[in-house]
C-alpha cells in the first residue's frame, strides 16, 4: 500500500515535468521566464560547482542555526515548565519576536554584524527558536498526571524520573519541532544570505539580478530539496525513536 | 473539605475494602496514605511512621486505576522501572521475572502496552507494584475500567497474588460484591462530607473461589453492605 502511494506520487511527477517540458518548449520563445525542465537540469549541470560552494555555507549555517535555534528554546521550554511564572511572563515576548518577519530581522543583522556567516546563521537559529519552545513546553509537560505519581509513589529522584517519564514522553513533541525547524533553518539561511555575498540565498539573489532565469530555478529547486531532506531525516528519526505505537492497520 | 471524620484501623495481612458512591473522597484516602496529597488535617500512620516518611522507605505499592504501563518500555521494562529509579540498596527486592510468572506474564516480556488487553496490563502494573516488596499494596479502583467478567478473574488473581505475598491490601472500589468478594472487612463510605458510616466484617472463607459467589453467606453480607450504602445515602438525600 505504502509503496504504491510512492509509485504514484513518482509517476504524477514525472508526468507534471513531462507536461511542463513540452508547454515551455511551445511557449518558451516568447515567454522565456517559465524554463524547461530540461533547461533548468542544464543550468544546474553547469553551475554544479558554484551551487555547491554556496549551499556548503548555506547548510552550514543552517546546521549551526538548528542546534542554537533549538538548543535554546529547549532550555527556554525547560525553563518554562520548571518555572510556570517564567512562562506567563515571557511567553507573548517569545511570540513577539516569532511574529517579527525574518525578512525584516535579516537586513539588521546585517548592520550589526556585516556580511558573513553570523547574521545567516542567527536568521536561521530565530526560524527554529518559536517550534521548539512550543513543542518542547507541551512535551515537557506531556507526561500524563498519574505516570508522575508513579514517580513519587516510588520516590524517584527527580533527574532520574525525568530520563525516565517526561524525557520519553516528550519526545514525539520534541521530535515533532525538529521536522519543522529543519526546513526552517534552511529557509531563514536563505533569507539571511540574500544581502549578503554568498550561499544560496546570495546565488537566488544575483542569478535574479542577472536574469538567470534557469540558473534561478535550479538553486531553487536544490534549496527546496535540501529543506525537504532536512524533514525527512527527522521523520525518519520519528519512525525509529518513537516505536511505541502500534504499526498503522493494527491495534 | 473532602473527608471528615474518618478513622481506620487496618491490621498487617488483612485486606481492606473502602467501597462508596463517587465523590465519597475513598480514592483520596488513599492518596493521603500515599503520600500523594495531603490531609489538611488528622494523623496517618503505616506501619509507624507518617506518610511521606513510609513512601521514602517504599512500604507502599499503589496500584492505579489507568495501569500507568509507559508505552516505551516493554512489560518487563515497566515491571523493573521500581528498580531503576529508586536509588540503589533498598532492602531486597522481588525479582521482576518471577512477579512475571506471579501475575501470569510469562511470554509476554517483551510485550509492549498497546499489544496487552486491559487485563494483561493491569497485571503487569501489580507486578510493578510489588517489585520492591512493598508491606502495603494501595489498589485505586484496579479493575473499573475491565469488563464484568475478565474483573471477576482478576479478583481471583488479586486474591491468590495476595495470598502468595505477605502485604497488607487496601482496596478502593465502587463494586459492593468486589468489595465483599475480596475483603476481609468492607468499610462503608458516604459522600459530602466523605466519611465512614460502616464496616462490615466478611466472615467468609478463604481461599475464595468462583463457588463462593453463589453462597448464601456471600449474599447475606453484599444485602448488608448494600443496605448500610443505602441508608446511608438516604440520610443525605
Amino acid at each position: 500500500m505504502r509503496r504504491r502511494a510512492w509509485l504514484e506520487t513518482a509517476v504524477a511527477l514525472l508526468a507534471l515535468v513531462a507536461v511542463w517540458e513540452v508547454i515551455a518548449r511551445l511557449v518558451g520563445a516568447r515567454f522565456p521566464v517559465v524554463p524547461a525542465p530540461s533547461e533548468i537540469t542544464a543550468a544546474g549541470a553547469r553551475s554544479a560547482y558554484p551551487i555547491w560552494l554556496n549551499l556548503r555555507l548555506t547548510l552550514i549555517e543552517a546546521l549551526i542555526g538548528l542546534v542554537a535555534g533549538s538548543g535554546l528554546g529547549l532550555l527556554l521550554a525547560a525553563t518554562f515548565v520548571a518555572w510556570p511564572r517564567a512562562e506567563a511572563g515571557l511567553y507573548n515576548l517569545v511570540v513577539t519576536i516569532h511574529s517579527i518577519p525574518l525578512v525584516a530581522v535579516a537586513p539588521i543583522l546585517l548592520i550589526w554584524f556585516g556580511v558573513g556567516i553570523t547574521a545567516p546563521t542567527l536568521v536561521a537559529a530565530l526560524a527554529c527558536f518559536f517550534p521548539m519552545v512550543v513543542g518542547a513546553t507541551r512535551g515537557f509537560r506531556a507526561a500524563s498526571q498519574s505516570s508522575l505519581d508513579l514517580m513519587r509513589v516510588l520516590d524517584a529522584r527527580p533527574w532520574r524520573s525525568f530520563l525516565r517519564v517526561r524525557l520519553p514522553a516528550s519526545l514525539p513533541f520534541l521530535i515533532a519541532a525538529l521536522k519543522i525547524a529543519a526546513p526552517a533553518a534552511v529557509l531563514g539561511a536563505t533569507v539571511g544570505e540574500w544581502l549578503g555575498t554568498a550561499g544560496i540565498g546570495y546565488l537566488l539573489f544575483s542569478s535574479m539580478a542577472n536574469f538567470q532565469v534557469a540558473l534561478l530555478w535550479a538553486t531553487m529547486l536544490i534549496a527546496a530539496a535540501v529543506a525537504a531532506i532536512g524533514y525527512l531525516a527527522f521523520a525518519v528519526v520519528e519512525h525509529v525513536v518513537v516505536d511505541w505505537h502500534p504499526p498503522a492497520g493494527e491495534g | 473539605m473532602a473527608l471528615s471524620d474518618v478513622s481506620l484501623r487496618v491490621g498487617q495481612r488483612e485486606l481492606v475494602a473502602l467501597v462508596g458512591p463517587s465523590g465519597c473522597g475513598k480514592s483520596t484516602l488513599l492518596r493521603i496514605i500515599a503520600d500523594l496529597e495531603t490531609a489538611t488535617s488528622g494523623d496517618v500512620r503505616v506501619h509507624g511512621a507518617n506518610p511521606e516518611t513510609a513512601r521514602r522507605q517504599r512500604l507502599l505499592g499503589f496500584v492505579f486505576q489507568d495501569p500507568v504501563l509507559l508505552p516505551w518500555l516493554d512489560v518487563l521494562g515497566n515491571v523493573r522501572l521500581p528498580l531503576e529509579v529508586t536509588r540503589g540498596g533498598a532492602d531486597g527486592h522481588n525479582d521482576p521475572v518471577d512477579l512475571l510468572r506471579l501475575v501470569g506474564l510469562v511470554g509476554f516480556e517483551h510485550a509492549r502496552s498497546w499489544q496487552l488487553s486491559g487485563g494483561m496490563k493491569q497485571r503487569a502494573a501489580i507486578a510493578r507494584a510489588l517489585v520492591l516488596r512493598p508491606k502495603v499494596l494501595l489498589l485505586d479502583e484496579p479493575f473499573g475500567s475491565l469488563d464484568e467478567i475478565t474483573r471477576q478473574r482478576m479478583n481471583l488473581e488479586l486474591l491468590r497474588i495476595w495470598s502468595d505475598t505477605d502485604t497488607t491490601a487496601l482496596v478502593v472500589t465502587h463494586s459492593i460484591s468486589e468489595a465483599v468478594f475480596l475483603a476481609d472487612r468492607v468499610v462503608v463510605m458516604s459522600a459530602r462530607p466523605g466519611r465512614i458510616v460502616a464496616e462490615e466484617p466478611v466472615t467468609l472463607p478463604r481461599p475464595r473461589t468462583i463457588d463462593t459467589l453463589a453462597s448464601s453467606e456471600f449474599l447475606t453480607i453484599v444485602a448488608a453492605v448494600t443496605k448500610r450504602l443505602y441508608s446511608a445515602a438516604d440520610e443525605i438525600v
